[in-house]
């Protein structure tokens, strides 16, 4: 009764594709010896599977259908193989046997690419100054690694459209019974982004990103070897905007230390002006605009309840008083930090 | 080589499992959702859906012309009767005036219909919409709360079903949960033997205690979360997704733990308003520290359950590990005090 009258089986936009199914196309794709344990680990924009096989553990990503292109993806990988070739420590992309990093399944929602990865030993990055000194020589090793980076396939990149216009577009219709919000949020798009066009442009470096660039996305393995992994947000950027994810841990855990060790790390590879340090809450900013925009595109996903009308008025707050601080301080002018909380 | 992988272009005639790779959890589309349950409960146009959020079931908010629902797809290994139970009991306790978010029956008066998803059947459930905010525990809505708590207690004491559900007894609530987390700690774990020895306390104190506690439908999961109050101040209850036969007390376990955040007198508050409606014997409410402690073994353990559809990751690490720390923090409180009612009992 509730099937429409165009399919057989209900349209759906997302799935769960069986751990067993997994293992069973690793098994035959790749050589990886004998798959023995396929479990769902994360659920999340894409779903993440740990397979163990005979000889190692392997980390398998089911891209949602209908997120990332082709060309997305194959930028991300290639920028993986990269770092992998340049002794940077990631969990790198696994090809087939027949050479192909990607695997096209057939999923109930449409296509979804499988890409096999190795496997990140150890535990998340904790915060403090032993794992964020490391951490920050990790990003900046990475960073120092891409500047030559060339691929031929486009990636969205961290431009001003991509973090102030289209997620002020994307934003729009979970606004409709927020008028006052809504009106206060264009106009802060139209701040941010006169900011921004002042701001940044050539006297911030641009490049490959890695896009979130957090405790969660580095795993430690014994004695400081850490190893970094899930670039699905990755992308070319402002290479400051790289640094957001982890000045918020670092400021949201009260540690002392953490994120002077952080920056002490990282500039010790690539030295870092302390007028691009200052400059970091305009990137928060950005960011959290952009992930307001992230929200609201997978809102058919993931459900909307991520917009709920608590968040909303916690994220309105937090862009109001950093607007009025802003507007006190001028942006920039001073060479001080300033790490905002609140993720 | 080939790669089992087709796209789904494939001709209509192929079955489902042949078309796709297998799935266990599906998202249905918001706009299909929206136009077939139009049709099956004649709601008026326009007619707008989206997904509101992918729990253990999945829910979305429908608008029609005059009117909000949510609807709940709810995942296919949940049974027909478990769900037969929980729409039985809503419609029952909405019948008698208790203040729900009541399923609304289709152009056929069926309550539950069958969505053919990719994985297996889903049932569907149109539910009328429980307007206003989520509860704050302060003295005026927790009083709200616990009379809203008390009709649905006391209204359903002569609910009876058909449909057999689990009850919430020692096994759902202790057992299972621990079973559900053991592949995750290891057989020889540390926290492992910590759960066991947590879990054999609540089993031998609910054990002394269980003869003497009220029996009857219970909602499961009566916290904040699961109300909304309105501007007029009428408070509506929804989820009953995990109500079953159960101790009473169990209700009581999220007003108590919250009224401990709170302002002084919440728990008062919510009791004198249970009490103005059906009266509790202070026999239950002596039992409800060591049910919120059961509680929290379940809360594990369904997390510990859910991994197949949410992923291993939520269970592991650091998470676990801050309910292993409330579960002790329970035990030092619980033997200080087990039988604490903070004064409010007599």
């Amino acid at each position: 009764m509730m099937r429409g009258a165009e399919a057989i089986v209900f349209p759906v936009v997302a799935s769960i594709v069986h751990p067993d199914a997994v293992a069973a196309l690793v098994r035959r794709a790749y050589d990886v010896g004998t798959v023995t344990d396929c479990r769902l680990v994360e659920r999340g924009l894409n779903d993440t599977y740990v397979l163990t096989t005979s000889t190692a553990k392997y980390v398998a990503r089911l891209y949602r259908a209908g997120w990332r292109s082709q060309a997305d993806i194959a930028y991300e990988l290639e920028l993986l193989l990269h770092l992998a070739a340049n002794q940077i420590s990631v969990s790198a992309p696994i090809a087939a046997h027949d050479g192909m990093l990607t695997l096209a399944v057939a999923a109930p929602e449409g296509v979804r690419e499988l890409a096999l990865f190795t496997y990140a030993a150890g535990t998340p990055l904790r915060w403090m100054p032993e794992h964020a000194y490391p951490a920050g020589r990790l990003l900046s090793a990475i960073h120092e690694a891409t500047q030559n980076f060339r691929s031929r396939h486009a990636r969205s990149s961290y431009d001003l459209e991509n973090l102030v216009d289209i997620p002020l577009i994307s934003m729009e219709r979970f606004l409709d019974d927020r008028p006052a919000d809504l009106a206060f949020l264009r106009q802060f798009c139209a701040t941010l982004r006169a900011i921004a066009d002042e701001t940044l442009g050539d006297a911030f470096e641009w490049g490959p990103c890695h896009g979130d660039f957090g405790a969660n996305n580095v795993h430690v393995c014994g004695r400081g070897v850490l190893t970094v992994f899930d670039f699905d947000f990755c992308g070319p950027g402002w290479r400051m905007f790289d640094l957001v994810i982890f000045s918020w841990g670092a400021a949201s855990r009260n540690h002392r230390g953490v994120w002077e060790s952080f920056l002490k790390g990282y500039s010790e590879i690539r030295p870092i002006r302390d007028s691009h340090v200052a400059a970091l809450p305009l990137f928060q900013a950005l960011r959290h605009l952009w992930g307001l925009g992230l929200r609201a595109r997978n809102a058919t996903q993931q459900g909307s309840a991520s917009l709920s009308p608590a968040y909303l008025d916690y994220r309105i707050a937090w862009f109001k008083a950093w607007e009025a601080q802003q507007g006190r301080t001028g942006p920039w002018s001073d060479a001080t930090t300033t790490v905002q909380s609140g993720c | 080589m080939s790669i089992p992988c087709r796209t789904r272009d494939v001709g209509h005639s192929q079955r489902a499992s042949e078309r796709w790779f297998p799935v266990t959890h599906t998202v249905c589309d918001c706009d299909a959702l929206g136009r077939a349950l139009a049709v099956t409960h004649r709601l008026a146009p326009p007619i707008t859906c989206k997904l509101l959020r992918r729990g253990f079931h999945d829910t979305y908010l429908l608008s029609a012309r005059e009117s909000r629902y949510v609807a709940r797809v709810y995942r296919a290994e949940r049974s027909g009767s478990a769900i037969a139970y929980e729409l039985g009991l809503l419609v029952h306790l909405a019948g008698r005036g208790v203040s729900v978010s009541a399923p609304l029956p289709d152009v056929d008066g069926e309550v539950v219909r069958i969505l053919d998803a990719p994985e297996g059947p889903r049932r569907v459930a149109l539910f009328t919409y429980a307007r206003g905010r989520a509860l704050v525990w302060n003295r005026d809505e927790s009083a709200l709360a616990g009379s809203l708590l008390a009709a649905i207690h006391r209204e359903s004491n002569d609910y009876v079903c058909r449909h057999a559900r689990s009850a919430l007894d020692v096994h759902q609530l202790i057992d299972a949960p621990l079973a559900a987390l053991q592949p995750f700690l290891g057989v020889h774990s540390a926290d492992l033997d910590e759960l066991v020895r947590v879990a054999h306390i609540l089993r031998t104190a609910l054990a002394a205690r269980v003869g003497t506690l009220e029996w009857g439908a219970c909602h499961g999961d009566f916290n904040g979360g699961n109300m909304h109050i309105a501007e007029d101040h009428s408070l509506t209850a929804f989820d009953f997704d995990f109500c079953g036969p159960g101790w009473r007390a169990y209700d009581f376990v999220g007003a108590w733990r919250w009224a401990a955040w709170s302002e002084p007198g919440v728990w008062q508050a919510f009791l004198e308003g249970y009490r103005a409606v059906k009266p509790i014997a202070d026999t239950d409410l002596t039992a409800v520290p060591l049910l919120d402690g059961v509680s929290r073994l379940r809360s594990l353990g369904l997390v510990a359950g859910n991994a197949p559809h949410r992923g291993s990751l939520p269970v592991l690490g650091r998470k676990l590990q801050r309910q292993l720390n409330f579960l002790r923090s329970w035990e030092r409180d619980y033997l200080a005090a087990p039988d604490a009612t903070r004064g409010s009992a007599s």
